[in-house]
């Protein structure tokens, strides 16, 4: 047996390690599970994390909007914190060349509504040359998206909701909170302030604008996409079996 | 008698399977949304996704023992280069229900892209063929979860496992490799 394709093989697997610097190791499969969750001050009995990290990202502008889609999230294996705006969702003066999004841990006061986990206050900007500028994000167009996503603590039922304040002075409001995965939960960015989950069942008044769900109603998409394939897997039975008889006694060079 | 007739870059079956795979891929992303690359639900529709495909292209070859080493080995080449650079690591959470999920994923991916497409492949086209085209999909099935900045080391794992399913003459010999390789990410990272 040759060696040379093992040999060959082996070589591109390095080469590839040397030149594309990469810290996953995974190939394949899923994610890692999430890690203990981080405190921006840790609870007594919490275990001993690393600091949360920022969510940060830039988008270039042009014509006082975003020019691209935004997606950022901190850092830790689960992200905390996930914030996603659409192409031309952030807004500024007519100069804005770039639009920059952060959202950054904060500990929760003592007292008031019992707040799960960490605050993400959540500060929008963008500059004009070397000034800074005011920027801000437009309520979502259709087939566009802003949101924002934060990990709770844990996955337990009834799940968490979503609290808004435009400001650390202002009182809570309630706004409409979607579960994005496991122990993720999701809202519409309502505006820059901080974003937070509670398990607390006596809510605080609803903003005037809480959200509509970028889910909800029937998921078509896999539907559909589910009836595509079974429709493939028949067809690709159908040829299968047309093809058996004609395999044992023709060989494929002597088909027409 | 060809006649002078070209013939088709794929049959038919291979257009098919390699359609399928690029619906079942999308499918991946439409079930597990933003958090694709963490989705143990999005995987295993995936993973079954693939495993219908397999099926109606039928199962290629049974496993062979004698591929197992062949993938064992190619396993210790795959962890090589994260255990020299990657320091150790341990996730929390808890480690069967993750390993379940990622073998069941990587061993549906293996009977498809080493198993059924690259038998069709083989027979359509040549095993130069089935290599390549097979790597390209493995590649293109990661940039969902990792970006384009996996490409080129998913291009070279993806060639790694197809020069074992070439040299071992079975699917099982990428497919343990495969499976070892992401079950031993719980601690390279």
């Amino acid at each position: 047996m040759s060696r040379r394709p093992l040999l060959l093989g082996a070589a591109a697997l390095i080469a590839a390690w040397v030149l594309v610097p990469s810290g996953v190791p995974l190939y394949d499969g899923i994610g890692f599970p999430d890690e203990p969750y981080r405190y921006a001050q840790p609870p007594a009995g919490a275990k001993t994390t690393a600091r949360p990290g920022d969510a940060v990202g830039t988008s270039a502008g042009g014509n006082g909007a975003s020019t691209e889609d935004l997606d950022v999230m901190s850092g830790e294996q689960g992200p905390q914190v996930e914030i996603f705006v659409s192409t031309g969702e952030l807004k500024g003066p007519g100069d804005a060349r770039t639009f920059r999004i952060q959202g950054t841990p904060v500990a929760p006061a003592a007292g008031g509504i019992p707040i799960d986990g960490n605050i993400y206050r959540i500060t929008v900007g963008c500059s004009a040359g070397t000034s800074p500028c005011a920027a801000n994000v437009q309520p979502p167009q259709t087939d566009r998206f802003v949101w924002v996503a934060l990990r709770s603590t844990s996955s337990r039922n009834p799940s968490p909701n979503f609290l808004y304040r435009p400001t650390p002075a202002a009182p809570w409001q309630a706004v409409g909170t979607d579960r994005a995965g496991n122990d993720i939960y999701s809202t519409t960015f309502v505006g820059p302030g901080d974003y937070a989950l509670t398990y607390a069942t006596n809510l605080p008044k609803s903003a005037t604008a809480p959200a509509p769900s970028r889910q909800g109603g029937l998921p078509l998409t896999p539907i559909v996409l589910a009836a595509v394939l079974a429709a493939l897997a028949v067809i690709i039975l159908v040829i299968r079996f047309s093809r058996r008889p004609s395999s044992r006694g023709i060989s494929r060079t002597d088909l027409p | 008698m060809r006649c002078g007739k070209r013939q088709p870059l794929l049959d038919y079956s291979t257009l098919f399977l390699v359609v399928g795979f690029g619906v079942a891929v999308w499918l991946r992303v439409a079930v597990g949304g933003a958090s694709v690359a963490r989705s143990g639900s999005a995987g295993l529709v995936f993973a079954g996704a693939l495993i219908v495909l397999t099926l109606a292209a039928g199962v290629p070859a049974r496993p062979a023992l004698r591929s197992v080493g062949w993938g064992v080995a190619g396993a210790v080449v795959l962890c090589v280069p994260p255990l020299l650079l990657a320091g150790g690591h341990r996730p929390g959470g808890a480690f069967l229900p993750w390993a379940a999920i990622v073998t069941v994923v990587a061993v549906a991916e293996e009977a498809f892209l080493r198993g059924a497409l690259y038998e069709s492949l083989v027979a359509s086209r040549s095993q130069l063929v089935a290599v390549g085209v097979t790597t390209v999909c493995f590649a293109a099935l990661h940039v969902p979860l990792y970006g384009w900045q996996a490409v080129p080391l998913d291009l070279a794992v993806g060639l790694w496992l197809g020069t074992l399913r070439q040299v071992s003459g079975n699917w099982t010999a990428p497919a343990t490799a495969h499976v070892l390789a992401d079950l031993a990410g719980w601690w390279l990272r």
